[in-house]
């Protein structure tokens, strides 16, 4: 703890002014709302699924999408507001970090429910009001200091790899056009001109138009918004489930990893793709949600096999066996003391799987089970494009997209790995 | 000696029990995909049937038994080699398969051979001449190779090699299909094209086969040279890094001799491993170019049958791959064990 010894620690909390404990109650209040939130997105689908009205897709793509989300993050949100309440100086940076996940969540579920991020940012803004500021400030900065040189470190090996600068340069511009397409974009992405179709590249249509007289330029542009988000989706879920059914295994071992190993090693059976196909034609109804739905129905066992070898190693460690001897709650050792230090080969993973699972659903919305006809897809398009094939520009173009993209991500994941690997580190 | 065998042989049998739980499971996951998550009454139910008609049809097919009543049923029609009827293929799932399969597995072997006999010797320069420009190159065009949609390099392929070259005049490479069925004479035998036409000595079908093998191979084949190249640019480096290495290298040895005598087969374990697991990429990779390429495979049966919803024959697909991939792994379990004695004994 530095130069801050335990006794001081407890001084200060002794002391603790009434604001310090409104931060928690008001951080709790965020994560009953959150909770609710989550309810409130499912809950009127309830009825119409047990009435047969809507498929068992919809409402797994809501469950699994949006709701499971919103009720396990507000119960986090709850539970550190209840321990900063309790004045525990290291949980304070968590509400950080917290609100930050649950504000981009927020957004992008999306709706009129991004107006109730607005608490999540006072929450932050109450942190750092002086007399909250100073129970948590200093500890935050001694324990940020040797994460923030190795960060540092990493971030100097990072620039003088090339290869690493190139794919995250491209993985920027990616998010930048997914980001501001809708302010440039000569064209709409459903928008058709009839006069033009299958016109080669020229000054009006850089990259051509398609059958239906749709810009090919302007689809690719509106489609990576789409892609780019069922990757993120796909990988972040995955890796919820994939760490949480992991770590348990990995901690408590004994039945609990069996069970568990048993359902990947079948899982690991499949290859993905056909998985996902065996999945998407059960759920019935085509769209980019069921899609999303199978991938990660299919990718969640990388995951777990991951984490679970990961605290296997760490478990045994002496810090574990301190953090026990202290009296903390197996919870909390799994939380806060083991997970943070799975973290980079997690990491490492989830980029590169983002590119595979790039790749993978626009091989599956290729075969026909994406978005409606028409949609900007990039696997569509490819779709759509191979009865033109001899008009080249239907297929080139969505197709580099997606390498690239693709490429961007096996680079990073690539050169992060080598970066963060301790054999090659500090030679 | 007799002792290490001993060990070998009750891994072997250990590793071939374990994949039963696995094979019970996946066909656990085809039913429940297909009787609980789907509705299994489509397969009964056409356009004119009336709502009136489906507790009838429930009743007929046993699906209004309890579900492991029903999972029994399954299990025991799928033992029986009672796989039902393919829509699709319009015939039976067990003859469609036998009819199909042959032309998958061949193309797949067929790409294998090309990536391994390129793969493996890229990989071994990529890593002999460690960031000069041959292994930028062999890097650059691993890593395209990993990240590329296979359907879309395809059909450039496609559209270079059949349409670009016919329009320039060039002799082109043909559309799709396995041979010319217009100007070949061919009545299959074995349904291996390739194998069929050196039993019958035919020569004009061996050529025409090859040639219709050219585009969709080089495009399973490319992807999976990248993967191998990989691996094996990876663990050849790291096994260059050990001591013996340095000391074969002190002992004055030429640098052809340590490569190749002495690393190539430690760094070829791990690759066996990544060839084998690539089987199931490879037929991952076929499902896309079979549509592609017109090639009458399993992957191009299976697109099919899901687009119009044809259980029984996504159910045996999806059995199948499943069975081949893990058959796979055990084998490359197996040749592992038998490379590296370290594993049986861990």
């Amino acid at each position: 703890m530095g130069e801050l010894t335990q006794i001081e620690v407890e001084i200060v909390e002794e002391k603790a002014p009434q604001m310090v404990r409104f931060v928690g109650i008001f951080q709790s209040i965020i994560g009953l709302v959150a909770m609710g939130v989550g309810v409130l997105l499912l809950a009127p689908l309830v009825g119409p699924f047990i009435a047969g009205e809507i498929n068992f897709g919809s409402f797994a793509g809501i469950l699994i999408l949006n709701t499971m989300p919103m009720i396990l993050f507000g119960l986090w949100l709850f539970n550190i507001g209840r321990s900063v309440y309790k004045v525990f100086a290291h949980e304070f940076p968590w509400i950080i970090y917290a609100n930050i996940i649950y504000f981009g969540l927020l957004v992008w579920i999306g709706g009129s429910l991004p107006y109730l991020a607005i608490g999540s940012l006072v929450a932050i803004l109450l942190l750092f009001t002086p007399s909250v500021r100073s129970y948590w400030w200093k500890l935050f900065k001694e324990d940020l200091g040797p994460r923030m040189k190795e960060l540092r470190y990493s971030l100097y090996l990072i620039r003088r790899s090339p290869l690493v600068v190139v794919g995250v340069v491209i993985i920027l511009g990616y998010v930048f056009i997914a980001l501001t397409v809708n302010l440039w974009a000569p064209y709409g992405p459903t928008e058709r001109i009839w006069t033009e179709t299958l016109q080669a590249p020229s000054p009006t249509h850089i990259w051509g138009t398609d059958q239906n007289g749709g810009d090919i330029f302007s689809m690719v542009m509106w489609a990576t918004r789409i892609d780019l988000r069922i990757a993120l989706t796909v990988v972040s879920v995955a890796l919820i489930i994939g760490t949480f059914l992991g770590a348990a295994a990995g901690y408590f071992g004994g039945a609990v990893d069996e069970v568990v190993m048993r359902i990947t090693d079948v899982f690991f059976a499949f290859p993905g793709l056909i998985l996902a196909m065996a999945i998407v034609s059960a759920l019935g109804e085509r769209n980019l949600d069921n899609i999303a739905i199978a991938l990660m129905v299919v990718w969640w066992p990388t995951y777990a096999r991951l984490v679970r070898g990961q605290v296997l190693i760490e478990r045994e460690r002496l810090y574990v066996e301190a953090a026990r001897s202290v009296g903390a709650s197996d919870f909390r050792i799994l939380l806060t003391h083991i997970l943070p230090n799975t973290v980079q080969p997690v990491i490492v993973q989830a980029t590169l799987d983002l590119g595979g699972v790039l790749l993978t659903a626009a091989g599956l919305s290729f075969i026909g089970f994406g978005a409606e006809a028409g949609t900007a897809e990039w696997g569509l398009m490819i779709a759509t494009g191979q009865d033109h094939f001899t008009f080249y520009w239907l297929v080139f173009y969505p197709g580099i997209a997606i390498l690239l993209c693709a490429l961007a991500f096996n680079l990073v994941g690539d050169g992060v790995r080598d970066i963060l690997d301790p054999k090659l580190r500090r030679r | 000696m007799k002792w290490s065998t001993m060990r070998l042989r009750d891994y072997v049998i250990r590793r071939i029990f374990l994949s039963i739980p696995v094979i019970i499971g996946v066909l656990a996951i085809t039913f429940v995909l297909a009787y609980v998550v789907g509705n299994p009454l489509a397969l009964y139910v056409d356009e004119r049937t009336t709502p009136d008609a489906y507790a009838a049809i429930r009743l007929e097919h046993g699906l209004d038994e309890p579900i492991y009543v029903q999972f029994f049923l399954y299990l025991r029609n799928l033992f029986a080699g009672d796989w039902g009827y393919s829509n699709t293929a319009r015939m039976d799932v067990i003859p469609t398969i036998q009819r199909y399969f042959p032309a998958t597995i061949e193309l797949a072997i067929v790409s294998m051979i090309i990536a391994v006999v390129i793969g493996i010797p890229l990989g071994i320069i990529s890593a002999t001449k460690k960031d000069k420009l041959t292994d930028h190159v062999t890097r650059v065009i691993a890593l395209a190779g990993v990240s590329m949609p296979i359907f879309w390099f395809a059909l450039m392929l496609k559209y270079l090699f059949y349409f670009q070259f016919f329009m320039w005049g060039l002799p082109f490479l043909p559309e799709g299909g396995r041979y010319s069925f217009i100007y070949v004479d061919y009545t299959p035998i074995t349904n291996f094209v390739l194998l069929d036409a050196v039993l019958t000595l035919n020569g004009v079908l061996f050529f025409d086969a090859l040639i219709h093998f050219v585009m969709p191979a080089m495009c399973l084949g490319y992807i999976f040279l990248a993967i191998i190249t990989r691996m094996m640019r990876s663990s050849m480096l790291e096994v260059l890094k050990e001591d013996y290495i340095t000391l074969a290298r002190s002992k004055g040895l030429t640098e052809r001799v340590v490569i190749y005598r002495h690393a190539l087969r430690n760094a070829m374990i791990p690759t066996v491993t990544v060839i084998g697991l690539a089987f199931g990429g490879l037929i991952t990779g076929a499902v896309l170019t079979e549509t592609i390429f017109s090639w009458p495979g399993l992957g191009r049966w299976a697109v099919a049958a899901i687009l119009t919803s044809d259980i029984p024959s996504i159910n045996a697909f999806t059995i199948l791959v499943a069975i081949i991939f893990v058959s796979a792994n055990l084998i490359v379990d197996l040749i592992y064990a038998t490379l590296d004695p370290r594993i049986r004994y861990g």
